[in-house]
C-alpha cells in the first residue's frame, strides 16, 4: 500500500475525516466508521491506517485540548493534507467515470 | 488521573509495549471509549473491549522497540557463536543431545499416557452434562448396571434418560476359506441403545452428520467393523447376520457408518442396534425391575440432575422390591468423566475403565525420572565445557560485552541443543509409539487422535521449559566471574565443583534405584512363574459349553483320542469363577469361596489331597448330585481341624466332609486373591457349564484340533476353549510391560550417567594436568594417579548406592504389595547384583581413561602453555 495508492479502509477513513470536520480524533473516526460499514474497526486497525496515510502525507496532525474523560490526556486531532483532497478526488472521479459507463441495464 | 474501573493491569501492559509518542493519543482514546461503553454496555463489556482493544494494538506500529529484543542481531552473531562452540565439542555436545532426545521420547510417552487418561471420554462434546446411574450399597460396591424399567420412568422437563446394554453375539459369514461348513463364526459386540444414546452422545458418520434414530432390523457398524466383516469401508444396505442364542438366525440391515471411537471412551462401539431388539434376541422385558442393563445414563444440562435424584429415589422400593438380593440404598448420578475412574470398582460393570492411577504415575514418574536425569546432565556438561571458554567470556567482557549477552548465548545455545534434541526425540518417540502400544493390551497412544496443535504446543513447552532449567544455571554461573580473575587465572573451575558432583550423586542414585528396580522385577516375574498354585496349570484347557448336554457329545469323541488324559466337566473354575456363600457348622455361619465341579475335576487339574478322598465317579450315575463336600486345609483350620466325616450346612441343605485338599489360588494372583478357605460340592452332570481337559503336548495346537472337532459337532455355536495357563496372563503382562519399562528406563539412565561421569573424568584431567605431572616427576606410581582422580567417584558411587538401593527396596515393595497378592521378598542378592553391574559397566567405561590419564608422560603434561 505504499506509493499514492488508496486502499478501501484508508478511503473511508480520508472521508470520515471530512465529514467530522473539526472534530476528527482518533475514536470520533473510529466510532463513525464502525456505525458506516456496520462492523467493529478496531484502535489498532485504525492506528495502522493513519500511519500508512500520514506516511504517504495524505493526513496530517495536531494536539488539541485535554478532556477529563480522557484522564487528562489530549486528543490528535487528523486533517487531510492537500495531496490527500487531491487523491481522494482522483478516486471519485475515477470511479464516477466507471459508474457513468455501467450500462443502466446492468444495475438492475 | 485515569477511569477508576480501568483494568490496572491491562492499562500498564499498554503502557509497557506502547511506543511513547503514541501512548497519549492512544490510551486517551481508549480511556474515552471506555467510559462511554460503561454507559452503553455496562462495565463488565466495557472493560471486555477495553482488554480486546489493547491486544489488537500489539502491531509492529505500536509497539516500541524494546533495547533487549534487537531480533536484527540474534540470529546472527549469537548464532554463528553457537556454531562455532559445537563444532569445538562435537562429542560431547552430540552425547548430550542424544541423551536428552532419549529422555524426551520416553517423556513424551509419558506426557500422553497420562493424556490418554485425563482426557478419558471428553471426545463426547456434551460431556460435562452426561451422567450414568449408579446404585449405592451399604457396605458392598456400587452398582453399576440398573433395571431396564428405570429409564421409561423417569420424565422430567429438559432431562432425557436412555439405556445402553452390550451383549456379544455370534456374527455368521458366508463363503470363508478353509472352514468345512462354509461359514465361520466371530464374536463381536452388540450394543443396544435408546435414540437417546445415539443424539446426546453426538454420534455421527463418516461426513460427521449426526446419526438418525435406528428402526427396526437396522444397525449402525463401525468403520473398523465394517472392513472386518464386509471388507470394503462403506458397506451401507449390506446385510450382516447373527444368530441369538436360541441358534435362530437374524439379519440386520446397515444404515450407516461411524467412526471408530477413541480407546480413551467408556465404549467399545462397533455394532449399534436399536434397544427394542433386546427383548426380541434375548427376551429380555423392557419395563421389568429385574432385568438389568448395562447402563442407564441421563443428559441433564446446566446441572439439572439434582433435580433429578428425588424422582429416582422414589423408585428405590420397586426395585429393591424385585430385586431381593441385590438392595440399593439410593441412586448415584456420575459425570461420565468422572466415571471411569469408579468403572473398575463397580459391581457388575462392563464398560471400559481407566488405566489404574498407578500405572499412569509409574510411567510418568519414570519418565519424569529419566527428564530430570537428562536435565542433570544436561547441567553438568554445560558446566564443564564452558570452564573451557571462560577466556572467550573474559574477552567478550572486555571487548564491551555484557553480562546480559553473556547470559543471552548461553541460553541461545541451549534452547538450540534441546531443540534439535526435541525434533529427534519426536522422531524417535513416533517410533517407539507402536512398540509401546503393543505392550499395553490396546493402543494407549493413539497418534492420529491428537490434534497436531498439542503436539505443536508441547514441543514447543518442552523447549524452553527444559532449555530454561538445563540453561540457565550454567549461563549466570560462568557469566559472573570478573574478566581480571579470569585472565589471572584466579577463576578455579574445579572438577571439584560441588553442584556437578551432588547432580552427578543423584543422577547414579537413580541408576541404582532403576537397576535394582529391574532386577528385582525380572526375579520376581520368574518367581510367580515358579509359585505352587496348588494345582497344576499345564496342559489343562477349558471348554464353555451353552449345553450341558454337550459335555457328553465331546466325551464321546474324546474319549478315542490317546493324548488326552483325563476330562471332567464342572460348573465352576478354579482360577476364574467361583461364588461366596456362607456354610453352617455347629451352629456358626463361615464365609467362604464355594466351587460346583463334577467327578474328577480336581483330578483333572491335579489339586492334591491331603485326607479323605475326592468325589467319586460312581456316585453321580443317578444323576444327583450326592450331598457331599471337599474343602480345603485352610477352611478346615478355621473349623477347629479334622472336619472330615463331619456335617456342614449349604443353603440348607446336610453336606459330608469326605476329603481336605492342600490350599490352592481361586483367582489369578493378583491384587489381594490370596488363598482363601473354600469348598467344593459335586455338581450333577446336568448342571455341567464347563469342559476341562487334560491333553499331552502342546495346548495351543491341541486347543486349535478341539476348534475343528467343536464346529464339526455344533456348527451353529461358537468355540470358546482357552487355556488354564490364562489365569497367569494379567500377572505376565504386568511382568512384561514392569520389566520392558524398567529395562528401557534403567538403559538410558545408565547410558546417560556414564557419559556424565566421563565428562568429569575428563575435566579433572584437564584441570590437574600439571599437579598429575608434578607428582609423577616426584616418583608417584601411575596407580596412585589413578586413585587420586577415581576419589570423588567413590564417594559419589558409595552414596549413590545407599540412597538408590534404600529407597529402590522400599518403593518395589510397596509396589509389588499393590498389585500382586503373591510376590518374591528382597534379599541381599538383590542389592549385590546391581551394584556389581554398575561397578562393572563404570570401571569398563571411564577406567580405560582414568588409566590412560595416569600413564601420560609427565614431560606432555608439563610442557603444555
Amino acid at each position: 500500500m505504499k506509493g499514492t495508492q488508496l486502499g478501501e479502509l484508508q478511503e473511508v477513513i480520508l472521508l470520515s475525516i471530512l465529514i467530522l470536520d473539526e472534530g476528527a480524533y482518533g475514536l470520533k473516526i473510529q466510532q463513525d466508521i464502525s456505525e458506516r460499514l456496520n462492523r467493529r474497526l478496531s484502535r489498532g486497525a485504525l492506528h495502522t491506517a493513519l500511519t500508512r496515510l500520514s506516511e504517504k502525507g495524505f493526513v496530517t496532525s495536531y494536539y488539541g485540548g485535554a478532556t477529563q474523560e480522557r484522564g487528562g490526556r489530549r486528543k490528535r486531532y487528523y486533517a487531510l493534507t492537500v495531496s490527500g483532497k487531491a487523491s481522494l478526488r482522483e478516486m471519485k472521479t475515477l470511479r464516477d467515470e466507471m459508474w457513468s459507463l455501467v450500462p443502466s441495464t446492468q444495475l438492475l | 488521573m485515569s477511569h477508576p474501573h480501568l483494568p490496572k493491569f491491562w492499562f500498564r501492559l499498554l503502557q509497557w509495549f506502547c511506543r511513547e509518542e503514541l501512548f497519549e493519543e492512544l490510551q486517551g482514546d481508549l480511556e474515552e471509549a471506555f467510559g462511554e461503553n460503561i454507559e452503553s454496555f455496562g462495565l463488565k463489556r466495557a472493560q471486555r473491549i477495553y482488554r480486546l482493544e489493547i491486544l489488537k494494538l500489539m502491531r509492529p506500529s505500536v509497539i516500541k522497540n524494546l533495547p533487549a529484543v534487537r531480533i536484527s542481531q540474534l540470529p546472527g552473531n549469537y548464532l554463528i557463536t553457537s556454531i562455532r562452540a559445537f563444532k569445538h565439542n562435537p562429542f560431547y555436545i552430540g552425547a548430550n543431545i542424544l541423551g536428552m532426545a532419549l529422555a524426551l521420547s520416553i517423556g513424551t510417552i509419558g506426557y500422553f499416557n497420562y493424556r490418554f487418561n485425563d482426557t478419558f471420554n471428553e471426545y463426547f462434546p456434551e460431556a460435562t452434562s452426561l451422567y450414568k446411574v449408579n446404585g449405592l450399597r451399604t457396605g458392598e460396591s456400587t452398582v453399576g448396571t440398573s433395571p431396564a424399567a428405570l429409564a421409561p420412568a423417569l420424565n422430567l422437563a429438559g432431562i432425557a434418560a436412555f439405556r445402553y446394554h452390550d451383549e456379544r453375539i455370534a456374527v455368521k459369514l458366508e463363503n470363508q476359506a478353509g472352514t468345512g461348513s462354509g461359514h465361520k463364526l466371530f464374536m463381536e459386540g452388540l450394543s443396544f441403545t435408546d435414540p437417546g444414546f445415539i443424539r446426546y452422545f453426538d454420534l455421527a458418520n463418516l461426513n460427521r452428520e449426526p446419526l438418525s434414530p435406528l428402526g427396526y432390523g437396522e444397525v449402525y457398524v463401525s468403520d473398523e467393523t465394517a472392513m472386518k466383516f464386509f471388507g470394503e469401508p462403506y458397506p451401507v444396505g449390506k446385510l450382516l447376520t447373527v444368530i441369538l442364542p436360541n441358534h435362530q438366525e437374524r439379519l440386520l440391515t446397515v444404515k450407516d457408518v461411524f467412526p471408530k471411537l477413541p480407546n480413551n471412551t467408556s465404549f467399545r462401539l462397533s455394532v449399534i442396534a436399536d434397544f427394542d431388539h433386546l427383548s426380541d434376541f434375548y427376551g429380555l422385558d423392557e419395563n421389568s425391575w429385574s432385568n438389568w442393563v448395562d447402563g442407564t445414563f441421563i443428559y441433564a444440562p446446566e446441572g439439572d440432575m439434582t433435580r433429578l435424584i428425588p424422582q429416582m429415589n422414589t423408585y428405590l422400593n420397586v426395585q429393591n422390591q424385585a430385586n431381593k438380593d441385590l438392595q440399593i440404598s439410593g441412586y448415584r448420578l456420575d459425570n461420565i468423566l468422572e466415571w471411569p475412574a469408579l468403572e473398575a470398582s463397580l459391581h457388575n460393570s462392563a464398560f471400559v475403565p481407566q488405566m489404574h492411577p498407578a500405572a499412569v504415575a509409574g510411567t510418568l514418574g519414570s519418565a519424569i525420572g529419566i527428564l530430570l536425569l537428562a536435565c542433570f546432565n544436561f547441567i553438568n556438561t554445560s558446566i564443564a565445557l564452558s570452564g573451557n571458554r571462560l577466556k572467550e567470556i573474559a574477552v567478550r567482557k572486555v571487548l564491551g560485552g555484557n553480562r546480559t549477552s553473556t547470559i543471552a548465548q548461553f541460553i541461545l545455545e541451549n534452547i538450540l541443543m534441546i531443540g534439535i534434541a526435541v525434533v529427534i526425540a519426536l522422531a524417535l518417540t513416533y517410533y517407539m509409539i507402536p512398540g509401546y502400544n503393543a505392550m499395553m493390551s490396546y493402543e494407549i497412544i493413539q497418534p492420529d487422535q491428537i490434534p497436531w496443535t498439542t503436539f505443536v504446543c508441547f514441543g514447543l513447552v518442552l523447549v524452553l521449559c527444559v532449555g530454561l532449567m538445563a540453561s540457565a544455571y550454567p549461563a549466570f554461573y560462568i557469566s559472573k566471574f570478573p574478566s581480571l580473575a579470569i585472565f589471572r587465572n584466579k577463576v578455579v573451575l574445579s572438577g571439584k565443583n560441588r553442584l556437578m558432583t551432588v547432580l552427578l550423586t543423584m543422577q547414579f542414585t537413580l541408576c541404582f534405584y532403576n537397576i535394582f528396580g529391574l532386577l528385582v522385577t525380572a526375579d520376581n516375574a520368574s518367581y510367580q512363574e515358579r509359585l505352587d498354585r496348588g494345582y497344576d496349570l499345564g496342559g489343562v484347557i477349558n471348554i464353555p459349553l451353552s449345553q450341558p448336554q454337550q459335555y457328553t457329545a465331546l466325551e464321546d469323541r474324546l474319549k478315542q483320542q490317546t493324548d488326552v488324559r483325563q476330562m471332567a466337566g464342572t460348573s465352576s473354575l478354579i482360577g476364574f469363577s467361583f461364588n461366596n456363600h456362607s456354610i453352617g457348622f455347629n451352629g456358626q455361619e463361615y464365609e467362604v469361596a464355594e466351587l460346583g465341579v463334577g467327578a474328577g475335576y480336581l483330578e483333572t487339574l491335579e489339586v492334591r489331597l491331603i485326607n479323605g478322598s475326592m468325589f467319586s465317579q460312581s456316585e453321580t450315575n443317578t444323576g444327583e448330585a450326592r450331598k457331599e463336600m471337599v474343602i480345603n486345609k485352610m477352611f478346615e483350620e478355621q473349623l477347629g481341624g479334622d472336619a472330615l466325616n463331619k456335617p456342614l450346612t449349604f443353603n440348607g441343605e446336610k453336606y459330608t466332609v469326605i476329603g481336605v485338599v492342600e490350599n490352592f489360588n481361586l483367582r489369578q494372583i493378583m491384587f489381594d486373591n490370596k488363598v482363601k478357605p473354600c469348598m467344593m460340592r459335586l455338581e450333577a452332570p446336568s448342571s455341567y457349564s464347563y469342559a476341562t481337559l487334560k491333553v499331552d503336548g502342546l495346548t495351543t495346537d491341541k486347543n486349535r484340533e478341539l476348534e475343528a472337532l467343536w464346529y464339526e459337532l455344533f456348527p451353529q455355536e461358537l468355540y470358546g476353549g482357552f487355556l488354564q495357563e490364562d489365569v497367569m496372563q494379567q500377572v505376565r503382562q504386568t511382568n512384561f510391560i514392569m520389566i520392558n519399562i524398567s529395562t528401557i528406563v534403567a538403559t538410558i539412565s545408565i547410558l546417560i550417567s556414564i557419559l556424565g561421569l566421563y565428562t568429569l573424568i575428563s575435566l579433572i584431567a584437564q584441570k590437574r594436568k600439571k599437579e598429575f605431572g608434578v607428582r609423577k616427576v616426584m616418583g608417584a606410581s601411575w596407580q596412585q594417579i589413578t586413585h587420586l582422580l577415581g576419589r570423588d567417584i567413590y564417594w559419589i558411587l558409595g552414596i549413590a548406592a545407599l540412597i538408590g538401593l534404600t529407597g529402590g527396596s522400599v518403593v518395589m515393595n510397596a509396589v509389588f504389595d499393590s498389585i500382586y497378592a503373591y510376590h518374591i521378598d528382597i534379599d541381599l542378592l538383590h542389592y549385590v547384583w546391581p551394584t556389581m553391574i554398575i561397578l562393572g559397566i563404570v570401571v569398563s567405561a571411564v577406567g580405560y581413561k582414568m588409566i590412560q590419564t595416569s600413564k601420560l608422560n609427565p614431560v606432555e603434561q608439563l610442557r603444555t602453555e
